[in-house]
């Protein structure tokens, strides 16, 4: 029998930029032997939209219909940090119950992203039914975006001084009815996925993380928390009024992908406690308090970076202002540049083809925020 | 083998019997979007006033402003017209919009085969949403890109400013004009208001950012006044302000008040560099406003001018006439000394009589005239020639010269423009229990808001609906006034409702002094006979063309001698115009044959 | 906090400290030369271990390019940005790749987005979002967007693009300036 080389036997292969697990576009060129992968190397550069650049040549206000593009499903975290950026380097203080609103959408936009989420992972399976659900009980929450904010997508509700709009009248109600529904059907995505005997062979001792590796390459949100570690934004360093709101931080021990499933299910159960608690402990006031001249706001001088907890975790602002009326510099920290690059890299060598798409779903991949 | 996992999946069955999320299409209507949902946008075309502020803040320049119509007084007749296929419903220009004209409907359908149908002006291009207009993301009133609110004057208190001429109003602090500029958004709209054309949003905007030199050398671009200006301007520019549609217009004249109180010292920092003289002369009676712009303009064009002025102090009815707790001296001296530094002569205390204005008419290669309205206007009543009825313009011309004013303790002051409060002023700082007569109704005043409210706080009472019908001797040497209460009748075709007379009642004031203020003339008597019988008159003033000409050759005219609004700056416009008509004049571009 | 930039200071030389306007928020700069050392020294010391990210900004006026690297300690819960200038005429610097391996994704995006190479980084000039890309680095200030598509992909008679609206301002006030 001929022997074969190495280099005879490997194949390389293009997956992307088209995956319906993967919000927007990317590629991975991977190389195969057999059935099992040896490297990957990862491609972005597909909706590469300039965010930053166009940032500069802007105002300071006209920068929110650009930020809440930059990831498309959580546009909320987005203009959140962007805002609570350019408060810090102003000086502005907005009113207790901007605050609490702010907190409230931002819980809601989590939710609705690991709805989706859900709808990612089960595709990328073949579990059908799955994402049917989940994306239309999604959409329910983005009835209530729509509601709230007058977009269902982009939102460009939270601005520097406070939020757009007040709550309308009876919305609180309108959030516990979906709360309540979302509740009651947790059990029936617990019996159709998470229990679900395909879903737990297909990714427990998948991607198997060494726990060593978290600090040493920046990963952050649930693939952190399912290798035990405590980080998130909203205990170590509370924005808004995650401060005053009870929660505890979950964590896995698995560091494999059902680890990470399991936090996210797990989330979206807290998520909905949160939201509760928002809505019982929400404070009566304004929820805007006046901007200098928006149209010729100059901001001092200055530089922060600002994150918040995103459904991938640590979501950054870096904001460098040079007291002119539009920003010097905004970087964004794409959350999941480390896990999409180097984690995935190190996760890749000796996994199985099959595997390899239901690995960058559970990893929470988002070329958006890559290449903003 | 997990057996509860394989089987419990299959419990999904159970949802195949519920009604699905979806709406059925085209069965059903379309959903109907929520209230505040950010849809097409409606403009409402008549509260729009085309300032652009829209497009200002469009980060996609979707909108684009568009004639639709020629410009008027606070309008620019733009309206902005909106590209779809730019736009990114993000709603900024809503919450921006000065007027809230702009705002956006629930509708988010609009089906059309051509791609330039996407392209549109709302209000003025309708496309079926306007009736929707209830709907959608509207303005809201808590929230307000716009600063609506005026950073507060600092006044004197109403008892003490009665003790004495201190001026009441006491200018912006340095940190309050900063953030009282801040609020422009820079529109332009005001230079429809303001006669002189002020480059305003530009003084304002070098406000904002600290520079006051740069401020103050634009404003005197096209005014050599400003703190007169600054400090009793009819403010035309602000009742066009576009932050005035909900808020509270932008205090343009306290901002110049501001700017030009920084600087004791005009000379240093105004860059005025007169070009060297070129042999023509303009010779310029009266030096009010009209006469110191033209002076100052044209001096620095290289014409030698010569003002000659009847009064000790140049200034004209801004020094005479303006009480000085609202205009005090040293903010004259300090104005007029800069305009004589460029080389400007005034000859004070030199009236101008026939024979030397026939002398000036072939001495200088032009003249300008700019006499303004120094008789007050009779009441046309019985015994009006009383020696205790006075002219308002004589009795504050006499307090301002320092000459001591006789007027008793009761003081009735007829009349309701601001030369009436002035006088009603200016008797109660003299120790007078003074208040006003008029004839129609407070609203319908002529005199400045601001001015009417400060009687208010002085304690000053305006009796209104009140025609005076004969002046009779009185009791103890006073002086009666007997009046008829007035009925307002609304005429058809009439924009104001006239007073009319209620016949038979008579009632009386017995006061010391009757004050009258219904009205200024022009005293014309310097001009020599043949001269006054020749130029054209306009009812009681001159006849000026679009370039300040007269229907005398080489007399040019302006100020209150020639416009009606009789104001201050309007008499600098026409100093303006009158530079600029007889630069071309002198230039051989426009002469009396081709007039 | 002040105690460790003290300690900091005792070994290293801080050209600039300043607070940020939170409470947990450093800024240091420091030479350039020493930055490995100090990056180094933050990590196996002061439990900085996170690197969040990598940034760069041009200070054009300045000919300065500004690396800052956004450092986070678990156990202290401080964020700290440590900035270093490096000539805008000579844009090299050396990479921190061994310190944090994620920096390799970091330093390839400042390499084709400002033109900034990183000595040992051996993967930095494979395309990042960019492919066959010839012009200048596209976030330096001196590159014109606008001139850019206008030249590669033609003026697109677009009307709304040249429109400005001080234009338009400046249109009707001269119209009622001439009246």
């Amino acid at each position: 029998m001929k022997k074969f080389s190495k280099e005879d036997r490997e194949v390389k292969l293009f997956v992307g930029p088209q995956h319906p697990g993967v919000t927007g576009n990317m590629s991975f060129e991977i190389t195969l032997e057999g059935d099992i992968l040896t490297s990957v190397k990862t491609h972005v550069g597909y909706l590469h939209r300039a965010f930053e650049k166009l940032m500069e040549r802007r105002l300071f206000i006209q920068n929110f219909p650009l930020v809440c593009r930059i990831c498309v499903p959580e546009s909320d975290t987005n203009e959140e940090n962007y805002a609570r950026a350019l408060e810090e380097l102003a000086g502005i203080e907005i009113p207790e119950r901007a605050k609490w609103i702010r907190t409230l959408v931002l819980e809601l936009s989590r939710l609705q992203m690991f709805m989706r989420w859900i709808g990612g992972i089960a595709g990328t399976m073949g579990l059908g039914t799955a994402p049917q659900w989940s994306v239309g009980d999604r959409d329910y929450i983005l009835d209530l975006f729509e509601e709230l904010t007058g977009g269902r997508i982009y939102h460009i509700y939270i601005l520097p001084g406070g939020v757009r709009r007040d709550l309308p009248e009876g919305f609180e109600e309108r959030v516990l009815k979906v709360m309540d529904y979302l509740e009651k059907k947790l059990p029936d995505y617990d019996a159709l996925i998470f229990e679900n005997a395909v879903f737990k062979k297909r990714l427990k001792g998948i991607a198997k993380i060494d726990p060593s590796w978290v600090e040493e390459i920046g990963v952050t949100g649930p693939v952190a928390r399912a290798c035990g570690f405590p980080f998130d934004v909203r205990k170590e360093q509370p924005y808004e009024v995650y401060d005053k709101l009870d929660f505890e931080i979950i964590t896995e021990t698995g560091c494999d992908l059902y680890a990470m499933a399991m936090v996210r299910r797990r989330e979206i159960e807290l998520s909905i406690k949160l939201i509760r608690q928002i809505i019982d402990r929400m404070p009566k006031g304004d929820v805007w308090t006046h901007l200098p001249n928006v149209l010729y706001w100059k901001i001092p001088a200055g530089e922060t970076y600002v994150k918040t907890e995103a459904t991938r975790g640590e979501f950054g602002y870096y904001v460098v202002t040079d007291g002119s009326d539009k920003p010097r510099r905004v970087h964004v920290r794409g959350v999941s540049t480390p896990h999409a690059y180097t984690l995935l890299e190190r996760l890749v060598p000796g996994m199985n083809i099959s595997d390899f798409s239901v690995a960058i779903v559970g990893l929470q991949t988002c070329p958006p925020e890559i290449e903003r | 083998m997990d057996i509860k996992g394989i089987l419990k999946p299959l419990t999904a069955w159970k949802r195949a019997f519920q009604p699905p999320h979806t709406i059925e299409v085209p069965n059903k209507r379309t959903r109907e979007a929520a209230e505040r949902y950010r849809g097409f946008h409606v403009n409402d075309i008549d509260k729009c006033i085309g300032c652009g502020t829209c497009a200002a803040i469009c980060e996609n320049e979707a909108i684009k402003m568009v004639k639709v119509k020629d410009p008027q007084k606070g309008d620019s007749g733009y309206r902005p017209r909106i590209d779809y296929g730019r736009c990114c419903w993000c709603a900024l220009c809503v919450d921006v919009c000065p007027t809230g004209s702009l705002e956006m409907t629930n509708e988010y359908t609009w089906v059309r085969e051509s791609a330039d149908d996407f392209v549109f002006i709302p209000g003025v291009d309708k496309i079926g949403h306007e009736e929707k207009k209830d709907k959608g993301y509207k303005k809201h009133e808590k929230l307000n890109f716009l600063n609506l609110e005026r950073v507060p004057m600092r006044e004197l208190d109403g008892k003490e400013r009665v003790k004495s001429f201190a001026e009441v109003v006491l200018g912006y602090m340095e940190e309050e004009a900063r953030k009282e500029a801040e609020r422009c958004i820079g529109c332009g709209l005001c230079i429809s208001g303001c006669p002189a054309r002020m480059h305003i949003p530009d003084y304002i905007r070098a406000i904002a950012e600290g520079d006051d030199v740069k401020s103050l050398n634009i404003i005197y671009e096209n005014n050599p006044m400003p703190e007169m200006c600054g400090k009793v301007c009819t403010r035309r520019c602000e009742f066009e302000c576009s932050l005035g549609h909900l808020g509270e217009p932008v205090a343009i004249r306290w901002l110049k008040r501001y700017v030009v109180e920084q600087f004791d010292d005009l000379k240093k920092f105004v860059k005025a560099e007169p070009q060297p003289l070129n042999g023509k002369k303009v010779g310029i009676v009266g030096a009010g406003p009209a006469g110191l712009t033209a002076a100052y303009y044209l001096r620095l064009k290289g014409y030698e001018t010569e003002i000659f002025e009847a009064a000790p102090k140049a200034g004209g009815m801004t020094f005479l006439g303006i009480p000085k707790y609202r205009f005090p001296i040293p903010s004259l001296d300090k104005q007029v000394e800069l305009i004589e530094s460029v080389g400007v002569k005034i000859h004070y205390n030199s009236p101008v009589t026939p024979d030397k204005f026939e002398k000036m008419l072939k001495e200088y290669d032009a003249v300008f005239i700019a006499t303004g309205l120094p008789k007050g206007m009779s009441m046309r009543i019985e015994g009006e020639d009383h020696p205790q009825v006075i002219y308002a313009i004589d009795f504050l011309r006499k307090v301002n010269l320092g000459e001591k004013v006789e007027i008793g303790k009761d003081v009735v002051v007829v009349g309701g423009g601001n030369v009436a409060i002035d006088a009603v002023r200016v008797a109660k700082r003299l120790g007078a229990n003074s208040f006003i007569a008029y004839r129609r109704r407070v609203v319908d005043m002529p005199a400045d808001e601001e001015e009417i409210e400060a009687t208010e706080h002085e304690g000053i009472p305006i009796y209104t609906q009140i025609i005076p019908l004969r002046v009779e001797d009185g009791p103890d040497g006073k002086v009666k006034l007997i009046y008829g209460k007035a009925k307002m009748v609304q005429k058809e075709g009439e924009r104001r409702p006239r007073p009319v007379l209620i016949e038979g009642e008579e009632y009386e004031y017995v006061v010391d002094r009757i004050i009258v203020a219904i009205g200024q003339q022009p005293e014309l008597s310097y001009l020599p006979e043949e001269i006054k019988n020749k130029i054209e008159m306009n009812r009681r003033l001159i006849k000026v063309n679009e370039r300040q000409m007269t229907s005398i050759e080489k007399v040019f005219a302006g100020g209150d001698l020639t416009n009606w609004t009789a104001d201050a700056i309007s008499a600098i416009a026409d100093g303006m115009r009158a530079v600029k008509g007889i630069e071309m004049f002198l230039n051989g571009e426009l002469s009396w044959e081709k007039k | 906090m002040e105690d460790l930039i003290k300690r900091l200071e005792s070994i290293f030389k801080i050209v600039e400290k300043k607070r940020g306007k939170r409470d947990n928020l450093w800024i240091l700069e420091v030479e350039k030369d020493s930055l490995h050392a100090v990056l180094s020294y933050l990590k196996d010391n002061e439990s900085f271990r996170h690197l969040a990210l990598i940034s760069c900004v041009d200070w054009i006026e300045n000919n300065k390019f500004q690396l800052s690297y956004i450092l986070w300690s678990y156990q202290k819960r401080q964020n700290l940005i440590v900035k270093i200038f490096i000539d805008r005429d000579k844009p090299e610097f050396k990479t921190v790749l061994n310190l944090f391996p994620q920096a390799e994704i970091y330093e390839r995006e400042i390499r084709e987005l400002y033109g900034v190479t990183f000595e040992g980084n051996p993967t930095q000039f494979e395309d990042f979002v960019l492919e066959d890309w010839e012009e200048m680095p596209p976030m330096r200030r001196d590159f014109d967007t606008l001139k850019y598509s206008q030249e590669k992909y033609g003026d697109r008679d677009s009307e709304v693009l040249k429109t400005n609206i001080r234009k338009i301002i400046s249109d009707y006030t001269d119209e009622w300036r001439r009246k």
